[in-house]
């Protein structure tokens, strides 16, 4: 028969063994938190992300409580080395807006963003770089609407613009070069790759 | 401004207004041209006096996100109080759901494989409109499948061959113009002061006539009596439901623009 000298030991060793647990694992947490930690980037990103094995760059990331997440980002062009090894994927030279698990639209950049007299950019961003066309032809048939006859077409008129803004046409009713979606452009040879950066606007 | 129209801006996600702002050439807008609210609300308000309002030219309303639309933006009850906003004349521009075509060469013409016009949200989104607005010419965007030839000559197309090699299946809009005026909708053609000095604009506005889509293939094998359970309310509206099963195609298709990598990094 057991008595208290002889009582079994095992509520004590267990708690001793779950302390030992912990201790065990506490120099493992910096290599936990390093290597096992949330994948994406931090909101709102500060700094551009460069990737660093994929053409890609994200300019912008943060929270929305409507798509979880805004995002834009950048197909950047192919180098040099890549061109010449023939190893040159579409798209490229893209800068795309993310909402969710959508992507809503995008521009061209780099060497696609030129109007079609060859005499510039279609555009520039808030930073002066250039952007051009839209990526996707979709968003630009609602400038149709212009184009219905009607009476005092040659008043002032107004427009409400009710959008996710991703695909605002915003050339088609209101000013400054402000396209959103381009599209590549014709093979113009007029304006020079290499002055490209000389089109950042002061 | 350069074609001369005032515009006011409603957007329910200030980091989308300022993304476009930053990074997509969005010009600056007077405060008071600039609405960061649901759009549901924003006409409401209009439409019964709350707040004061002018009437619009033009209502473009595209509202397409992520495979679906809003589906409390389609109903009789909004179409309504949106009306009341546009002038007699006015236009309004409404991008309706995205569908799938893929073009069949032999036939130059497209198949709808994903969402067919006959669809039931399709239906239902033009019944509702023309209950309001009685004027409504309904095309889409989708370019043609380009030949080999053509595209050795034609850059413009690169985005649409883009777009069918992924599968053959090109993501397409439906357009529907519409009027609360009882005059026919007429589109004058596209001049060049239209096209900006774009060759996507070029693309698009110029070849609109062909991209025309005939109501009747929309309400094709629909009795006319039947279309009143097609008339989408706030009550009644399985306008989400039809969409869910858009929304897993659409997002599969977006995967295919663009490589995992891209999609996993934000």
């Amino acid at each position: 028969m057991l008595d208290s000298k002889t009582k079994p030991a095992r509520a004590n060793s267990g708690t001793e063994g779950s302390n030992i647990l912990r201790f065990a694992v506490l120099p493992l947490l910096p290599y936990l938190f390093q290597n096992i930690q949330d994948p994406t980037l931090t909101k709102p990103l500060e700094v551009a992300f460069t990737h660093p094995q994929a053409p890609l760059r994200i300019l912008s990331s943060v929270k929305s409580p409507y798509s979880g997440v805004v995002v834009v980002g950048e197909v950047t062009p192919p180098t040099q080395a890549a061109i010449e090894a023939g190893n040159v994927t579409e798209p490229h030279s893209m800068r795309y807006l993310r909402a969710g698990h959508s992507l809503l639209g995008g521009v061209w950049t780099d060497d696609r963003v030129y109007r079609k007299d060859g005499s510039g950019p279609l555009g520039f961003d808030s930073n002066g770089v250039p952007i051009g066309d839209s990526v996707y032809g979709a968003f630009v048939t609602q400038e149709a609407a212009r184009f219905i006859q009607r009476k005092d077409s040659a008043k002032q008129q107004s427009a409400l613009m009710m959008y996710s803004l991703h695909s605002l046409c915003a050339t088609f009713l209101t000013d400054g070069p402000t396209q959103w979606f381009r599209h590549r452009y014709r093979d113009i040879g007029v304006y020079e790759t290499q002055n490209r950066n000389n089109d950042r606007r002061n | 401004m350069r074609h001369k129209i005032v515009t006011t801006i409603v957007e329910i996600d200030v980091n989308v207004y300022d993304a476009a702002k930053t990074y997509f050439g969005l010009p600056p807008h007077e405060a008071d041209k600039v609405h960061i609210k649901d759009g549901r609300s924003f006409v409401a308000r209009r439409a019964r006096g709350i707040e004061e309002t002018e009437l619009y030219d033009y209502v473009i309303h595209d509202l397409f996100s992520g495979g679906g639309v809003p589906a409390h933006m389609f109903t009789l009850e909004f179409w309504q109080d949106l009306e009341k906003l546009v002038k007699a004349d006015g236009i309004v521009a409404v991008v309706s759901l995205v569908t799938y075509f893929r073009l069949i060469p032999s036939h130059k013409s497209f198949q709808n494989i994903a969402a067919p016009l006959h669809s039931d949200s399709t239906r239902a989104v033009y019944i509702t409109l023309k209950k309001v607005f009685p004027q409504c010419r309904v095309y889409h965007d989708s370019m043609q499948e380009p030949d080999e030839e053509h595209l050795k000559n034609d850059f413009v197309n690169w985005v649409c061959y883009l777009l069918f090699s992924a599968r053959s299946r090109s993501p397409s809009s439906q357009i529907f113009f519409c009027t609360p005026s009882n005059t026919p909708i007429n589109f004058r053609p596209a001049v060049e002061a239209d096209f900006l000095d774009s060759f996507l604009r070029q693309q698009v506005l110029s070849t609109l006539p062909t991209r025309e889509i005939n109501p009747a293939l929309i309400l094709e094998g629909l009795q006319e009596s039947s279309h009143k359970n097609y008339i989408l309310t706030d009550k009644t509206n399985p306008l989400s439901d039809w969409q869910n099963k858009e929304a897993l195609h659409h997002w599969k298709l977006m995967r295919q623009v663009l490589p995992d990598v891209y999609w996993e990094t934000y």
